[in-house]
């Protein structure tokens, strides 16, 4: 049967702590990452990625500001981890070279370097300056055709990087378009590739199993989908169906449970807003709804409006300032 | 009056989109454009235009009697041929061994010195509207944010995106003492987006940050109009270049 490769084993990449940071405007409290980290460590996640939404120093007015600095976030998890390695993500533009260097003496083990997935050349210094294991990773995955993501991921893994992911930072893919562009990477690329989704189009669990079904080895998702837009892949639920399918994820099922009930006390279940929805419509990114929702009061323009004006636009993750552009573009029209 | 004889290093298109700046400027006479490759693109352009060119680079440059340098290279190659004697050393390159010069700000303590830096496009533009915000004394923390088209984002850019982002927080923290952060996005977008900016200042004692929000349209010279951010630097180049004109015509 096409559907069962059992045993193949699949590298569980937690982001709870990084993408759920996006869905209670990056305030995840310090309690909150010691006990998450508990539990995945427990679980034996194999990566646990912590941190801002958008990586490492990318708290800010421009994006929301952390609760918990990049450093404290970094060494709170770190002293419950052993199995579990810890790590970082970092986009150039938001991260220098010397904010890697300080996530690294925190005791990060991995990093993940991503860029906007037309504009892969801007993590070739990042990439080639890590010392630890470190991934890429392919934002809006969405906005660019299979040839080019090879081509990107290419690039990738010239640098060094030790796999590459996708992600669908606006939660835009639909099954057929995850099955196309996953496989023609995992035959085409020597390095592993993963996959990232987002739920608003409600796609992102049966989104990560078809990654799976077409070569990804790399699954990165959240406990309870805490994350950006409508939130992640629900780990709990892909690792449960993966085991179904026969995968081996090596993560322990109840002990992520408990992980669970932390996030719980920190957000309501994330269900597929309105909004959310025009995120993936528009294919805009997942991140922006807090801030679209202000301009839209401040302004007093539709939030719906402001998701398809920033589509047509073709913006990227990082653009927030256009939100406020968008808005008074709106008012004036 | 007589022009101020100059040299250019560096053909690619910051360095020709210059020349073409200078060709028009009524103070300064480009008498050397000075690259490596025969074949550059820059070099035929100013082949045609009748400037004298060459391709051995340095060597070319300190042979001229050029008493303006403009360094249109890279910080690598900066590093390795600067400083030199007896000219005035104008670097376009992120190198920021020279003075760190915005000219509405400090051109006259500039022209003093022997090289000045351009620091960045980012500092260019940014700095001479943060200096412009009233109660700027009573703020506490800026942010600025440039989102520039990927066609505008060459290597150079690109490879120094960490050198970029220290730089350019560094230079508001120095103008204005004020801490800084820079954040620099690259847009795909076709047609081409503009430069766009955005700067945000926290004041004490007030919740909202005050926000500027500006785009940057390049003249079109050699360079395309969405080129603004490498514009901007050929035009405060040519800025510092005929002020230190004006100062030391004989």
């Amino acid at each position: 049967m096409k559907w069962l490769k059992p045993m193949q084993k699949i590298t569980i990449i937690d982001s709870t702590l990084r993408d759920g940071s996006h869905a209670i405007r990056h305030q995840i409290p310090k309690n909150a990452i010691e006990d998450y980290a508990k539990s995945a460590e427990s679980a034996g996640v194999e990566i646990l990625v912590v941190g801002h939404g958008n990586g490492l120093s990318a708290s800010s007015i421009h994006l929301g500001q952390s609760a918990v600095s990049d450093q404290e976030m970094l060494s709170t998890a770190k002293k419950e981890l052993k199995r579990t390695k810890l790590a970082a993500f970092a986009i150039p533009g938001f991260a220098t070279l010397r904010d890697i260097d300080l996530a690294v003496s925190e005791g990060v083990e991995v990093l993940f370097v991503a860029s906007h997935c037309t504009e892969a050349n801007v993590t070739k210094r990042y990439i080639k300056h890590s010392k630890v294991l470190t991934y890429g990773v392919l934002m809006m995955s969405h906005m660019a055709d299979k040839l080019k993501l090879l081509e990107q991921a290419k690039l990738m893994e010239n640098y060094g990087a030790a796999g590459v992911l996708l992600m669908d930072s606006a939660g835009a893919y639909l099954p057929e378009e995850v099955e196309s562009k996953i496989n023609f990477l995992a035959n085409n690329l020597t390095i592993p590739v993963g996959f990232h989704a987002h739920n608003n189009l409600g796609m992102a669990v049966i989104n990560s199993v078809v990654a799976v079904k077409n070569g990804a080895t790399l699954i990165d998702a959240t406990t309870r989908g805490f994350g950006a837009g409508a939130g992640n892949a629900q780990l709990e639920v892909v690792l449960a169906v993966l085991e179904k399918l026969g995968y081996d994820t090596e993560v322990d099922l109840y002990s992520l449970f408990k992980g669970s009930e932390v996030i719980a006390k920190l957000k309501e279940p994330q269900l597929i807003s309105p909004l959310s929805i025009m995120s993936g419509l528009n294919g805009v990114f997942s991140g922006f709804a807090p801030l679209v929702i202000k301009a839209a009061h401040k302004y007093k323009v539709e939030a719906s409006d402001i998701f398809r004006e920033l589509g047509k636009r073709k913006v990227v993750a990082g653009q927030e300032d256009q939100i406020i552009e968008v808005a008074k573009f709106l008012k004036h029209e | 009056m007589k022009k101020t004889k100059v040299g250019i290093i560096g053909t690619g298109k910051v360095g020709t989109d210059l020349l073409i700046k200078i060709l028009k400027s009524e103070l300064l006479e480009c008498v050397i454009f000075s690259g490596i490759r025969k074949e550059s693109p820059g070099i035929a352009f100013a082949k045609s235009l009748k400037v004298n060119t060459s391709t051995e680079s340095i060597k070319a440059i300190l042979k001229s009697d050029a008493e303006i340098i403009f360094d249109a290279t890279s910080a690598e190659i900066h590093k390795k041929y600067f400083p030199i004697k007896n000219r005035f050393v104008i670097d376009l390159t992120p190198a920021k061994m020279g003075l760190m010069c915005v000219p509405s700000l400090n051109l006259d303590e500039a022209l003093k010195s022997s090289e000045v830096s351009l620091i960045s496009c980012g500092a260019q533009v940014m700095l001479p509207k943060i200096a412009g915000v009233k109660n700027l004394k009573n703020a506490e923390y800026i942010e600025v944010v440039t989102t520039i088209s990927s066609v505008s984002a060459g290597i150079g850019t690109r490879d120094n995106m960490s050198e970029y982002l220290e730089t350019t927080a560094m230079s508001i923290g120095k103008f204005f003492g004020i801490p800084a952060k820079s954040i620099f996005i690259i847009n795909p977008a076709e047609p081409p987006i503009d430069m766009f900016n955005t700067i945000y200042i926290k004041f004490k004692n007030k919740n909202q940050p005050e926000v500027i929000q500006f785009e940057i349209k390049g003249n079109g010279d050699y360079l395309k109009e969405w080129e603004g951010n490498l514009d901007i630097i050929n035009k405060t180049a040519v800025e510092v270049a005929e002020a230190y004109a004006k100062n030391n015509n004989h």
